[in-house]
Protein backbone atom coordinates (compact mmCIF):
# COMPACT_ATOMS: atom_id res chain seq x y z
CA UNK A 1 0.00 0.00 0.00
CA UNK A 2 1.43 3.45 -0.95
CA UNK A 3 2.19 6.44 1.35
CA UNK A 4 -0.78 8.35 0.01
CA UNK A 5 -3.46 5.34 0.15
CA UNK A 6 -2.48 5.05 3.69
CA UNK A 7 -3.01 8.70 4.47
CA UNK A 8 -6.70 8.43 2.91
CA UNK A 9 -7.38 5.41 5.35
CA UNK A 10 -6.33 7.37 8.14
CA UNK A 11 -8.50 10.24 6.78
CA UNK A 12 -11.31 8.04 6.34
CA UNK A 13 -11.42 6.72 9.54
CA UNK A 14 -11.02 10.65 11.17
CA UNK A 15 -14.04 11.26 9.36
CA UNK A 16 -16.36 8.65 10.31
CA UNK A 17 -14.75 8.45 13.87
CA UNK A 18 -16.19 12.49 14.20
CA UNK A 19 -19.33 11.38 12.91
CA UNK A 20 -19.78 8.81 15.21
CA UNK A 21 -18.86 11.30 18.15
CA UNK A 22 -20.87 14.39 16.74
CA UNK A 23 -23.75 11.44 16.46
CA UNK A 24 -23.62 10.29 19.97
CA UNK A 25 -22.82 13.71 21.47
CA UNK A 26 -26.45 14.98 19.98
CA UNK A 27 -28.44 11.53 20.87
CA UNK A 28 -27.04 12.31 24.39
CA UNK A 29 -28.05 15.87 24.21
CA UNK A 30 -31.25 15.58 23.08
CA UNK A 31 -31.92 12.74 25.76
CA UNK A 32 -31.27 14.39 28.81
CA UNK A 33 -32.46 18.10 27.52
CA UNK A 34 -36.00 17.29 27.40
CA UNK A 35 -36.38 16.04 31.39
CA UNK A 36 -39.09 17.02 33.55
CA UNK A 37 -41.29 17.78 30.94
CA UNK A 38 -44.41 15.45 32.54
CA UNK A 39 -42.82 16.97 35.92
CA UNK A 40 -43.22 20.63 35.12
CA UNK A 41 -47.09 20.03 33.79
CA UNK A 42 -47.94 18.31 36.70
CA UNK A 43 -46.92 21.19 38.98
CA UNK A 44 -47.97 23.95 36.64
CA UNK A 45 -51.44 22.42 36.67
CA UNK A 46 -52.04 21.60 40.27
CA UNK A 47 -50.81 24.99 41.01
CA UNK A 48 -52.85 26.84 38.99
CA UNK A 49 -55.86 24.88 39.62
CA UNK A 50 -55.75 25.74 42.86
CA UNK A 51 -54.76 28.95 42.86
CA UNK A 52 -57.96 30.08 40.55
CA UNK A 53 -60.27 27.96 42.80
CA UNK A 54 -58.79 29.59 46.10
CA UNK A 55 -59.06 33.51 44.44
CA UNK A 56 -62.27 32.65 43.27
CA UNK A 57 -63.26 31.51 47.00
CA UNK A 58 -61.11 34.08 49.06
CA UNK A 59 -63.83 37.03 50.37
CA UNK A 60 -63.16 40.88 49.75
CA UNK A 61 -64.71 43.91 50.94
CA UNK A 62 -67.12 46.15 48.69
CA UNK A 63 -69.34 48.94 49.57
CA UNK A 64 -68.14 47.53 53.13
CA UNK A 65 -69.85 44.29 52.59
CA UNK A 66 -67.77 41.12 52.68
CA UNK A 67 -68.33 39.00 48.98
CA UNK A 68 -66.40 36.30 47.44
CA UNK A 69 -64.23 37.57 44.34
CA UNK A 70 -66.37 34.75 42.32
CA UNK A 71 -69.82 36.85 43.32
CA UNK A 72 -67.91 40.04 42.02
CA UNK A 73 -66.65 38.27 38.56
CA UNK A 74 -70.54 37.29 38.45
CA UNK A 75 -71.67 41.04 38.97
CA UNK A 76 -69.53 42.44 36.65
CA UNK A 77 -70.17 39.56 34.07
CA UNK A 78 -74.09 40.44 34.22
CA UNK A 79 -73.24 44.33 34.53
CA UNK A 80 -74.92 44.21 37.85
CA UNK A 81 -73.39 47.30 40.32
CA UNK A 82 -74.01 46.96 43.76
CA UNK A 83 -70.52 47.76 44.63
CA UNK A 84 -67.17 49.22 42.45
CA UNK A 85 -67.08 45.49 41.56
CA UNK A 86 -64.42 46.29 38.86
CA UNK A 87 -62.14 48.42 40.95
CA UNK A 88 -61.79 46.28 44.02
CA UNK A 89 -61.62 42.61 41.70
CA UNK A 90 -58.35 44.20 40.38
CA UNK A 91 -57.31 45.46 43.23
CA UNK A 92 -57.51 42.14 44.86
CA UNK A 93 -56.32 39.88 42.22
CA UNK A 94 -53.00 42.25 41.75
CA UNK A 95 -52.44 41.66 45.33
CA UNK A 96 -52.92 38.47 45.14
CA UNK A 97 -50.82 37.78 42.06
CA UNK A 98 -47.92 40.21 43.54
CA UNK A 99 -47.60 38.32 46.84
CA UNK A 100 -47.44 34.88 45.21
CA UNK A 101 -46.76 34.16 41.77
CA UNK A 102 -45.02 37.00 41.05
CA UNK A 103 -42.06 36.94 43.51
CA UNK A 104 -42.14 32.55 42.91
CA UNK A 105 -40.90 34.05 39.11
CA UNK A 106 -43.97 32.41 37.36
CA UNK A 107 -44.74 33.64 34.06
CA UNK A 108 -48.73 34.16 33.62
CA UNK A 109 -51.48 35.55 32.20
CA UNK A 110 -54.62 35.76 34.62
CA UNK A 111 -58.17 37.08 32.36
CA UNK A 112 -61.94 36.35 33.01
CA UNK A 113 -63.18 34.92 30.06
CA UNK A 114 -67.16 34.38 28.47
CA UNK A 115 -67.11 31.47 25.76
CA UNK A 116 -70.22 32.02 23.50
CA UNK A 117 -69.98 28.89 21.17
CA UNK A 118 -66.67 28.70 19.56
CA UNK A 119 -65.50 32.19 20.41
CA UNK A 120 -64.14 33.70 23.96
CA UNK A 121 -63.51 37.00 24.97
CA UNK A 122 -62.60 38.74 27.84
CA UNK A 123 -64.74 40.90 29.96
CA UNK A 124 -64.62 43.90 32.06
CA UNK A 125 -61.33 43.39 33.92
CA UNK A 126 -57.61 44.19 32.88
CA UNK A 127 -55.62 40.96 31.55
CA UNK A 128 -52.92 40.44 34.46
CA UNK A 129 -49.50 39.66 33.84
CA UNK A 130 -46.18 39.59 36.10
CA UNK A 131 -44.41 42.49 33.44
CA UNK A 132 -42.74 39.92 31.77
CA UNK A 133 -45.48 39.20 29.84
CA UNK A 134 -47.53 41.67 27.88
CA UNK A 135 -50.96 41.71 27.93
CA UNK A 136 -52.28 40.42 25.19
CA UNK A 137 -48.56 38.27 24.67
CA UNK A 138 -48.94 34.18 24.96
CA UNK A 139 -46.39 32.04 25.94
CA UNK A 140 -44.76 30.29 22.79
CA UNK A 141 -45.18 33.06 20.41
CA UNK A 142 -43.61 36.79 21.50
CA UNK A 143 -46.00 38.09 18.54
CA UNK A 144 -49.50 37.05 20.31
CA UNK A 145 -50.60 35.35 17.78
CA UNK A 146 -50.56 31.72 18.90
CA UNK A 147 -53.25 29.75 21.53
CA UNK A 148 -50.67 27.57 22.90
CA UNK A 149 -49.55 28.32 26.31
CA UNK A 150 -48.30 25.07 28.62
CA UNK A 151 -51.27 25.37 30.64
CA UNK A 152 -54.17 26.91 31.31
CA UNK A 153 -56.40 26.45 34.33
CA UNK A 154 -60.18 27.78 34.27
CA UNK A 155 -62.58 27.83 37.14
CA UNK A 156 -66.00 28.04 35.95
CA UNK A 157 -68.20 30.69 37.89
CA UNK A 158 -71.72 29.68 38.46
CA UNK A 159 -74.55 31.66 37.96
CA UNK A 160 -73.07 33.79 35.65
CA UNK A 161 -75.52 32.95 33.08
CA UNK A 162 -72.87 32.41 29.59
CA UNK A 163 -69.79 30.09 30.32
CA UNK A 164 -67.38 32.22 32.20
CA UNK A 165 -64.50 32.05 33.98
CA UNK A 166 -61.34 32.72 35.71
CA UNK A 167 -58.03 31.80 33.84
CA UNK A 168 -54.52 31.10 35.26
CA UNK A 169 -52.50 30.83 32.02
CA UNK A 170 -48.94 29.86 33.17
CA UNK A 171 -45.69 29.74 30.67
CA UNK A 172 -43.14 28.15 32.98
CA UNK A 173 -42.19 27.53 36.52
CA UNK A 174 -39.02 29.14 38.29
CA UNK A 175 -37.26 27.36 40.94
CA UNK A 176 -38.57 29.29 44.26
CA UNK B 1 8.66 -0.62 5.27
CA UNK B 2 7.39 -3.73 5.01
CA UNK B 3 4.11 -5.41 3.71
CA UNK B 4 3.80 -7.06 7.34
CA UNK B 5 4.17 -3.99 9.10
CA UNK B 6 1.56 -1.63 7.58
CA UNK B 7 -0.87 -4.70 7.92
CA UNK B 8 0.05 -4.56 11.49
CA UNK B 9 0.22 -0.79 11.52
CA UNK B 10 -3.77 -0.77 10.47
CA UNK B 11 -4.92 -3.50 12.22
CA UNK B 12 -3.95 -1.95 15.66
CA UNK B 13 -5.64 1.48 14.16
CA UNK B 14 -9.02 -0.79 13.73
CA UNK B 15 -8.66 -1.96 17.20
CA UNK B 16 -7.88 1.60 18.69
CA UNK B 17 -10.75 3.27 16.70
CA UNK B 18 -13.22 0.39 17.69
CA UNK B 19 -12.04 0.35 21.31
CA UNK B 20 -12.13 4.19 20.73
CA UNK B 21 -16.05 3.98 19.71
CA UNK B 22 -16.82 1.15 22.45
CA UNK B 23 -15.55 3.45 25.66
CA UNK B 24 -17.54 6.47 24.19
CA UNK B 25 -20.47 4.22 23.73
CA UNK B 26 -20.40 2.95 27.21
CA UNK B 27 -19.51 6.19 28.73
CA UNK B 28 -22.99 7.72 26.93
CA UNK B 29 -24.91 4.76 27.69
CA UNK B 30 -24.15 5.27 31.55
CA UNK B 31 -24.59 8.58 31.62
CA UNK B 32 -28.09 8.73 29.98
CA UNK B 33 -29.28 5.53 32.32
CA UNK B 34 -28.30 7.66 35.28
CA UNK B 35 -29.50 11.13 33.95
CA UNK B 36 -33.06 9.50 33.11
CA UNK B 37 -33.08 7.71 36.89
CA UNK B 38 -32.64 10.81 38.51
CA UNK B 39 -35.00 12.50 36.91
CA UNK B 40 -37.31 9.90 37.04
CA UNK B 41 -36.55 10.12 41.11
CA UNK B 42 -36.83 13.41 41.39
CA UNK B 43 -40.16 13.06 39.99
CA UNK B 44 -41.19 10.75 42.18
CA UNK B 45 -40.00 12.95 44.98
CA UNK B 46 -42.46 15.59 43.60
CA UNK B 47 -45.39 13.40 43.52
CA UNK B 48 -44.54 12.69 46.98
CA UNK B 49 -44.88 16.27 48.25
CA UNK B 50 -48.07 16.73 46.46
CA UNK B 51 -49.45 13.27 47.46
CA UNK B 52 -48.76 15.22 50.98
CA UNK B 53 -50.15 18.22 50.48
CA UNK B 54 -53.30 16.90 49.39
CA UNK B 55 -53.34 14.40 52.84
CA UNK B 56 -52.96 17.62 54.67
CA UNK B 57 -55.90 19.33 53.27
CA UNK B 58 -57.97 16.28 53.41
CA UNK B 59 -57.29 16.06 56.98
CA UNK B 60 -60.11 16.19 59.35
CA UNK B 61 -58.39 18.14 62.00
CA UNK B 62 -57.78 20.74 59.82
CA UNK B 63 -60.49 20.79 56.67
CA UNK B 64 -63.52 23.23 57.11
CA UNK B 65 -66.51 21.75 58.45
CA UNK B 66 -69.18 24.34 57.67
CA UNK B 67 -71.50 23.87 54.73
CA UNK B 68 -70.66 27.91 53.94
CA UNK B 69 -67.42 27.13 53.23
CA UNK B 70 -67.49 24.09 51.67
CA UNK B 71 -64.43 23.34 49.40
CA UNK B 72 -60.84 22.70 49.85
CA UNK B 73 -60.54 25.20 52.57
CA UNK B 74 -58.63 25.06 56.28
CA UNK B 75 -60.05 26.03 59.14
CA UNK B 76 -58.22 28.75 60.92
CA UNK B 77 -59.43 27.35 64.77
CA UNK B 78 -58.41 24.06 63.93
CA UNK B 79 -55.23 24.96 62.43
CA UNK B 80 -54.08 26.88 65.55
CA UNK B 81 -54.99 24.03 67.86
CA UNK B 82 -53.24 21.37 65.36
CA UNK B 83 -50.11 23.21 65.19
CA UNK B 84 -50.07 24.29 69.07
CA UNK B 85 -50.32 20.57 69.69
CA UNK B 86 -47.50 19.61 67.10
CA UNK B 87 -45.31 21.98 68.14
CA UNK B 88 -45.55 21.76 72.19
CA UNK B 89 -42.36 22.20 73.70
CA UNK B 90 -43.29 19.26 76.21
CA UNK B 91 -43.35 16.36 73.49
CA UNK B 92 -43.64 14.12 76.23
CA UNK B 93 -47.13 15.31 76.85
CA UNK B 94 -48.27 14.77 73.02
CA UNK B 95 -46.11 11.45 72.24
CA UNK B 96 -48.46 9.02 70.80
CA UNK B 97 -50.38 12.32 68.45
CA UNK B 98 -46.57 13.05 67.76
CA UNK B 99 -45.89 9.11 66.56
CA UNK B 100 -49.35 8.68 65.08
CA UNK B 101 -48.48 12.24 62.71
CA UNK B 102 -44.90 11.24 62.52
CA UNK B 103 -45.62 8.07 60.84
CA UNK B 104 -48.59 9.76 58.40
CA UNK B 105 -46.17 13.18 57.32
CA UNK B 106 -42.63 11.40 58.04
CA UNK B 107 -39.59 13.78 57.44
CA UNK B 108 -41.12 16.84 56.19
CA UNK B 109 -42.04 20.63 57.05
CA UNK B 110 -45.37 21.84 56.83
CA UNK B 111 -46.73 25.07 56.76
CA UNK B 112 -49.53 27.63 55.76
CA UNK B 113 -49.05 30.70 54.27
CA UNK B 114 -51.38 33.49 54.16
CA UNK B 115 -50.21 36.36 51.98
CA UNK B 116 -50.62 40.02 52.84
CA UNK B 117 -53.84 40.00 50.59
CA UNK B 118 -56.92 41.59 52.71
CA UNK B 119 -55.35 41.58 56.14
CA UNK B 120 -51.33 40.70 57.31
CA UNK B 121 -49.10 38.03 56.45
CA UNK B 122 -49.73 35.08 59.08
CA UNK B 123 -47.92 31.96 58.86
CA UNK B 124 -48.55 28.61 60.82
CA UNK B 125 -45.97 25.94 61.34
CA UNK B 126 -47.88 23.24 61.31
CA UNK B 127 -45.37 20.36 61.45
CA UNK B 128 -41.80 19.87 61.13
CA UNK B 129 -39.16 16.90 61.68
CA UNK B 130 -36.22 17.22 59.14
CA UNK B 131 -33.72 14.11 59.64
CA UNK B 132 -30.03 14.95 61.23
CA UNK B 133 -28.17 13.48 58.65
CA UNK B 134 -27.70 14.34 54.80
CA UNK B 135 -31.10 15.01 53.02
CA UNK B 136 -32.38 15.80 49.64
CA UNK B 137 -34.77 17.95 49.37
CA UNK B 138 -38.42 18.59 47.32
CA UNK B 139 -40.98 21.65 48.01
CA UNK B 140 -44.40 22.03 46.95
CA UNK B 141 -47.22 24.96 47.23
CA UNK B 142 -50.95 24.01 46.67
CA UNK B 143 -52.97 27.13 47.01
CA UNK B 144 -56.42 27.00 49.46
CA UNK B 145 -58.01 29.06 51.76
CA UNK B 146 -57.60 29.92 55.36
CA UNK B 147 -61.47 29.88 56.56
CA UNK B 148 -62.52 32.17 59.91
CA UNK B 149 -65.45 30.73 61.59
CA UNK B 150 -66.11 33.83 63.40
CA UNK B 151 -66.21 36.19 60.74
CA UNK B 152 -67.75 33.75 58.25
CA UNK B 153 -64.00 34.91 55.81
CA UNK B 154 -61.62 33.13 53.46
CA UNK B 155 -58.41 34.43 52.81
CA UNK B 156 -55.83 33.26 50.26
CA UNK B 157 -53.25 30.87 51.68
CA UNK B 158 -51.37 28.01 50.04
CA UNK B 159 -49.46 24.92 51.56
CA UNK B 160 -46.12 25.35 51.97
CA UNK B 161 -44.67 21.50 51.96
CA UNK B 162 -41.12 20.35 51.98
CA UNK B 163 -40.50 16.49 52.12
CA UNK B 164 -36.85 15.52 52.91
CA UNK B 165 -35.40 12.22 51.37
CA UNK B 166 -32.02 10.92 53.38
CA UNK B 167 -29.36 10.88 50.95
CA UNK B 168 -27.66 6.87 50.74
CA UNK B 169 -24.17 7.43 51.01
Amino acid sequence: MSRRAQAEMIGLVLIVLLIAVGFLLYVKFSVTGKGGGAQESYETTQLGQSFVNSLAKSTVTCGGVGYSVEELVRDVAAGTTRCPAEQTLESRINDSLHATLDPWGINYRLVVVRKTGDREETIGLANFTNGRLRPEQRCDDPRGTSPMDRAADDYLVTGAGASVSIRLEQCAIANV
Amino acid sequence: MRRGQIEFGESLMVVIVLVFLLIIGIVFYFSATQGSLRGEQQYREEIESVKLAKAVLGLPEVRCGSYDAAGTCIDGLKLAALSRMLNASDKEFDEPAWAYYGRLFGYATIKVNVPPVGGPAEEYVLYHDKPDTETASSRQFIFTTLYDPVSETQRLAYLNVTRYTVVQR
